[in-house]
């Protein structure tokens, strides 16, 4: 599958897609991947940060019910 | 005006990618609508692979209270994480969103605005309605950072209670005015501009033609929305406003690039207003004149500009 068709699918076949070289979707794609990674690490450490502000008694449930 | 859209939608794709703008300049052959559809869809998906998480924080909510909430909040998480988090947690728990925001500093409100889902921004709205003081502090600080860009997008999707409350309450006019000439969507300026009441548009009108790029603002938004509406502003503009104000205003255009807005809209004026373009246009400076002139030809209204 080309670049532009993964982003393509990625981006629920948004038309401007097409508007993209390849070299362009592929570039697009590997920000994509990379803020998905980034942002997901910034939800966790935040999780841990809050779950250690949360008073005592709450911090066993919350810790459960956010990380399992 | 048009160019600082497409370069505040490449800082806006920027920002969603986590990249320095230049990684993504090349893309502004993409256009407004078209940088626009692709960080939506960017941002949809984001959200979307995220829901699974946001999930998992909504059924936290019953455990903490309001106030537990917000410290937590302001210590310990970014406003960035709390930005993208406020929109699934809103949806989730409408009932305590007015609350939170009440407690919440402005100045983390306005940190975590622009990382807010834009489709919670649209079914949120309304619930703020009967209470705009919610919104109003944060709003004023975004004004006050100058990130028209983020403001925009919120006002794109204000209800027109709403929309009357900001245009009553923000006082820095200069900024109001320029927050709105940053809403991207044509159709949303309208509904904007629709809900700004009268005597406010007249004071706007008054205050922003005194400042460059107040006028620069207004004539973006003055050419952008609908004709009805322009006439009714135009009409605000070349009857009311004093002979040597508008002829600055006149050379403010043409200095500032914006002499095509200022045509666009005296060919949608009622007549008496075009009259008056027509008596004030020679009395301009002749490069002033000339720029005029040439634009007026270029939209097929010589006679605009004698």
């Amino acid at each position: 599958m080309s670049d532009k068709q993964a982003l393509s699918d990625q981006l629920s076949g948004c038309a401007v897609v097409q508007q993209l070289t390849e070299d362009e979707a592929a570039e697009l794609l590997a920000m994509v991947k990379a803020v998905r990674r980034s942002r997901l690490k910034a939800m966790f450490s935040s999780i841990e940060e809050a779950l250690g502000h949360l008073p005592r008694v709450l911090r066993g449930p919350a810790r459960k019910i956010l990380l399992g | 005006m048009s160019d600082v859209i497409t370069r505040t939608q490449l800082q806006l794709l920027a920002r969603l990618l986590e990249v320095d703008v230049s990684e993504v300049s090349h893309l502004e052959r993409l256009g407004v609508q078209g940088l626009k559809e692709l960080r939506t869809a960017i941002s949809n998906r984001l959200f979307d692979g995220e829901a699974e998480m946001f999930g998992r924080v909504s059924k936290l909510a019953p455990l903490v209270p309001d106030v537990v909430v917000v410290k937590v909040a302001q210590a310990a998480v970014p406003a960035l994480v709390s930005g993208r988090l406020a929109g699934a947690l809103g949806l989730a728990h409408p009932d305590r969103a007015v609350g939170l925001l009440k407690r919440l500093r402005p100045g983390y409100l306005a940190d975590a605005a622009p990382y807010v889902d834009p489709r919670a921004v649209a079914v949120l709205a309304p619930m703020f309605e009967a209470a705009p003081e919610a919104l109003l502090p944060a709003a004023k600080e975004m004004l006050r950072r100058k990130d028209y860009a983020t403001a925009a997008g919120f006002l794109e999707f204000s209800t027109p209670a709403l929309v009357e409350a900001f245009s009553l309450e923000i006082d820095d006019i200069d900024a109001l005015i320029e927050a709105v000439a940053f809403v991207d969507d044509d159709g949303a300026l309208s509904n904007v501009i629709r809900h700004v009441p009268e005597h406010r548009i007249r004071e706007i009108i008054g205050t922003s033609i005194d400042n460059e790029a107040g006028v620069v603002a207004a004539l973006s938004v003055g050419s952008r929305i609908d004709e009805d509406l322009t006439r009714r502003i135009s009409d605000l503009l070349f009857l009311e406003v004093a002979e040597e104000k508008l002829l600055e205003m006149l050379e403010t255009a043409v200095r500032n690039g914006a002499a095509a807005e200022l045509v666009r809209i005296a060919a949608r004026s009622g007549e008496r207003s075009q009259q008056r373009m027509k008596e004030l246009a020679p009395r301009v400076s002749k490069k002033t004149l000339a720029a005029l002139r040439a634009e007026a030809r270029a939209q097929c209204r010589p006679d605009l500009v004698p």
